[in-house]
């Protein structure tokens, strides 16, 4: 499966991937800007809003008919954190050619990108050159209402509260989603404006992985954005490792909701990013520490002490850091994270077995090998390393994984320090200090 | 002797085989050009079993058992852990329970015979002592708490509760606190060795696999003597109405969420026409429900729903029901507008174009379904267990007329087979 980059202009490069493995294709845009805390949040609104209807499908309702038309096509669209920079991407699932009714000739992959390109460039405007207010508005309460959601899914909450509390004052620690009080502020007016800033300043990364011949969406696309003047844009960057002065003191947070199931979730920094050449022994660090149902901490917290359901980690490559969560019953906080601590301080001091490393760099390798498995793998992969300034192949990476020593890891373990600590528990049962 | 049959789809471009493994097993083999292997061993046995008939005795056992067994067959007896030998393979390994069934899982990139071999082997040798049932105890209590704090599993399991008098779906699958104390090795034994016997139980597997290897591979792990299965569910009766038609709990959540659903006693005794009422009530939902609808636009727009409302119908050999859910600042007002769209529907009549439409995605979703080997491998097993082929489903698609789906919507929404469920946030107790 080889990949062919095409770079239409500074601004807009397509990468295909032709294959017949699936019977769906993909089609993928991602808009890459930096983490705004204006700004992002805007153009979240007034994606949702675009996707409410433009002049040619004025409703949800005509879009999504036209693409239950093209074999029920999706079109999903979400904002992605990348560190420094958030990425706006719109992707398809599209039904191969090959797969269409006898008597039917559509070309199914332009026709669905067509109706992208409506929705981008031919947007539902008023003759004051704005967006539906209707849908402007319902569309701000969705946010809204979909940040005070959030609590709903604890463990997600949680983590992301932890995240949200380690990251504050750096622009990895941007949301995309804005606040409450962000968010009522908008006008129609700044979403509005907001359409021409996205199209010129974004760059923009397009993928096609599938069986079908990609020309024809690729001259669609380009002829599209070469109308505007967009420039060069930078493709690269993001990543910037979360750096703590020595003397800066713990931030630990607790907070009580009415739950009955406790979350513990720590923040650890590790300084370690994906161009770093300890990446892939950082990812080994991690699978052992907490990446799976043999790690130590899930051996350790939840098998050995009963302590919780799931307590896992996870390593977060643009930022550097490393964070662990945990379900416990409030009175074991201490415990879990002594032992938590516990594991940590183990794999600093060496302790780590042969037999753990070589499951390790077993696992890591078949996640790796997995990607040509699922378009959005492929992608996934592939646009994180160009984020990441790097034009390694899943193979290359295999490689440097399998040369990774124990004392590597070691190494940098040595480098993983305490940074935050975030406790979630219910009411009715005792206070707890922060430490 | 096993027998082999070869099954084909020339419109996928695929094939499969079924073999029919003289200890009784079903076992499907589906060869693939992916690099990873999926893997399920899955067994007749799950939730909804309280309490059973085995050669002339009545056997009941603590709610929660099924998944409490799932839990510890990874423990092996000489101290190791399924978990640790698919990890040092460099493969995945889970299990989960249903309702209906307990399935284990692997997905694989390497060393697939041997995953293959791992997997029979620790599902057919149970080993629990007091103490690993008692320690586990503990971890599934904290699933359970978990689950009691999931307000999506909360509106749901009081959807089923409120919608069934006897049917067990009602009961949950992990079972609660107290149910999960009263488990023991000796319970644990006993329902193993009435339920997971060959007869009762499916491999299939999809990827990179050759009917030849797993046979070799089955042979030696399972063995070819012929056990029997006596295991018997008793029939409950279920009464066509629902038992409370609302149902609601105050919890930590952001807007009100629901789960409406919609009781449907009248399942066909045949897999096929359970398939093709599925489908005809999946279109037939589409139609009146889906983003792609007038209805859903409206109630977008006037604030009564949003994005994330979905409607489904499932279906089993005894439970069937259509669920719609999502979040609503007032479920009751959007209720009102369910049964006023119905109305107006049977009333005006449906739209043919529609029909064709949703005709066209559903034959679409079901190619994409062979994209995975994962959906494969379980695509497989539920249709194993219907004694169904996969690659009939076509033939389904194409029964399903408009006028059986007009049919339907005449048929299925009664008043009395309504429930609702709700959800709510704390600062709204009051009303």
């Amino acid at each position: 499966m080889t990949e062919k980059i095409i770079k239409k202009d500074g601004a807009l490069r397509f990468h295909v991937i032709n294959t017949d493995k699936f019977k769906m294709s993909r089609l993928s845009f991602n808009f890459i800007l930096p983490a705004d805390k204006e700004r992002s949040p805007l153009t979240r609104i007034m994606l949702a809003v675009m996707m409410r209807g433009c002049e040619k499908y004025p409703s949800i309702v005509s879009i999504n008919k036209r693409l239950d038309e093209l074999y029920g096509a999706t079109v999903s669209w979400r904002a992605v954190s990348v560190g420094e920079r958030h990425i706006f991407r719109i992707s398809c699932e599209i039904l191969s050619n090959k797969y269409r009714l006898p008597e039917d000739k559509t070309d199914i992959l332009c026709e669905v990108a067509k109706v992208i390109l409506e929705i981008l460039f031919n947007p539902r405007l008023d003759k004051n050159k704005l967006l539906s207010r209707p849908n402007f508005e319902s569309e701000k309460k969705l946010a809204i209402d979909a940040i005070k959601a959030k609590i709903n899914d604890q463990k997600a909450y949680s983590a992301e509260r932890c995240r949200r509390i380690m990251l504050e004052g750096s622009p990895a620690g941007i949301s995309a989603e804005g606040s409450v009080e962000q968010i009522e502020g908008f006008t129609l007016e700044q979403v509005s404006e907001n359409i021409e800033y996205f199209l010129n300043n974004s760059a923009l990364e397009c993928y096609y992985i599938g069986s079908d011949d990609a020309d024809g969406v690729i001259s669609l696309v380009s002829d599209a954005f070469s109308k505007l003047k967009r420039g060069e844009k930078e493709f690269v960057g993001g990543e910037k490792p979360l750096i703590r002065g020595e003397d800066e003191p713990l931030r630990s947070v607790t907070e009580r909701m009415n739950v009955s199931q406790g979350r513990l979730n720590i923040g650890y920094t590790c300084g370690v990013i994906m161009s770093d050449a300890d990446y892939p022994a950082m990812s080994l660090f991690n699978e052992i520490f907490g990446g799976s149902s043999v790690a130590k901490l899930f051996i350790n917290v939840r098998e050995k002490q009963s302590l919780c359901y799931y307590c896992y980690s996870s390593y977060h490559s643009a930022t550097g850091t490393v964070m662990i969560g945990c379900g416990i019953k409030p009175e074991n906080r201490e415990k879990a994270f002594a032992e938590i601590e516990k594991q940590l301080l183990a794999m600093q001091s060496g302790e780590i077995t042969d037999e753990e490393i070589k499951t390790a760099k077993r696992t890591v390798i078949s996640g790796a090998r997995q990607i040509y498995d699922s378009p959005s793998a492929l992608e996934a992969f592939g646009f994180r390393r160009i984020l990441a300034g790097l034009s390694e192949t899943s193979e290359e990476l295999m490689e440097k994984i399998q040369k990774v020593s124990k004392e590597e890891i070691v190494r940098v373990a040595q480098r993983v320090r305490l940074d935050t600590v975030y406790f979630l528990y219910g009411d009715g049962e005792e206070e707890f200090d922060d430490e | 002797m096993s027998e082999i049959i070869r099954f084909e789809s020339a419109l996928l471009g695929e094939h499969y085989y079924k073999i029919k493994h003289s200890s009784g097993l079903d076992i499907f083999v589906f060869p693939k050009d992916m690099t990873s292997t999926y893997g399920v061993f899955s067994v007749s046995f799950g939730g909804n079993v309280n309490e059973y008939l085995c050669n002339g005795e009545r056997v009941t056992i603590p709610q929660g058992c099924a998944h409490f067994l799932e839990h510890k067959l990874f423990e092996n007896e000489d101290g190791s852990n399924a978990d640790d030998i698919f990890a040092s393979l460099g493969a995945y390994d889970n299990a989960y329970t249903s309702n209906e069934r307990t399935a284990y899982l692997f997905s694989a990139t390497d060393k697939v015979d041997e995953a293959i071999s791992q997997l029979l082997y620790f599902v057919t040798h149970p080993y629990f002592t007091k103490e690993t049932v008692k320690k586990e105890i503990g971890i599934i209590a904290e699933e359970i708490r978990g689950c009691v704090d999931d307000p999506y599993d909360r509106c749901y399991m009081n959807m089923l509760g409120a919608m069934y008098f006897e049917n067990p779906v009602r009961n949950e699958i992990c079972g609660s606190e107290e149910s999960i104390s009263k488990i023991t090795p000796e319970v644990l034994y006993r329902c193993y060795k009435d339920f997971y016997t060959p007869e009762n139980m499916v491999l299939a597997l999809c990827g990179n696999v050759t009917p030849e290897s797993v046979l070799e591979i089955v042979n030696r792990e399972i063995g070819d003597g012929r056990r029997d299965f006596a295991a018997r569910l008793e029939s409950f009766d279920e009464p066509k109405a629902v038992k409370n038609a609302f149902v609601e709990k105050i919890m930590p959540v952001g807007k009100p969420l629901f789960c409406i659903g919609i009781k449907d006693c009248e399942i066909p005794a045949s897999a096929f026409e359970r398939y093709r009422r599925t489908e005809g009530m999946n279109i037939l939902l589409h139609m009146m429900f889906s983003e792609a609808g007038e209805f859903y636009l409206e109630m977008l727009e006037s604030g009564i729903v949003s994005p994330g409302f979905d409607s489904g119908y499932s279906s089993s050999a005894k439970t069937a029901y259509v669920m719609m859910s999502g979040e609503s600042d007032s479920p009751e007002a959007l209720l009102e507008k369910i049964r006023e769209h119905i109305a107006k529907c049977r009333r005006d009549g449906l739209d043919r174009s529609d029909f064709e439409r949703e005709k066209r995605c559903v034959y679409a979703s079901y190619i994409s379904d062979f994209d995975s080997t994962e959906d494969i491998a379980f695509a497989l097993t539920s249709y194993a267990y219907d004694g169904m082929d996969l690659f009939e489903y076509p033939k389904i698609i194409d029964s399903v007329t408009f006028e059986y789906v007009c049919e339907l919507l005449d048929t299925v929404f009664c008043d009395e087979y309504f429930t609702l469920s709700v959800v709510r946030p704390e600062n709204e107790r009051e009303r």
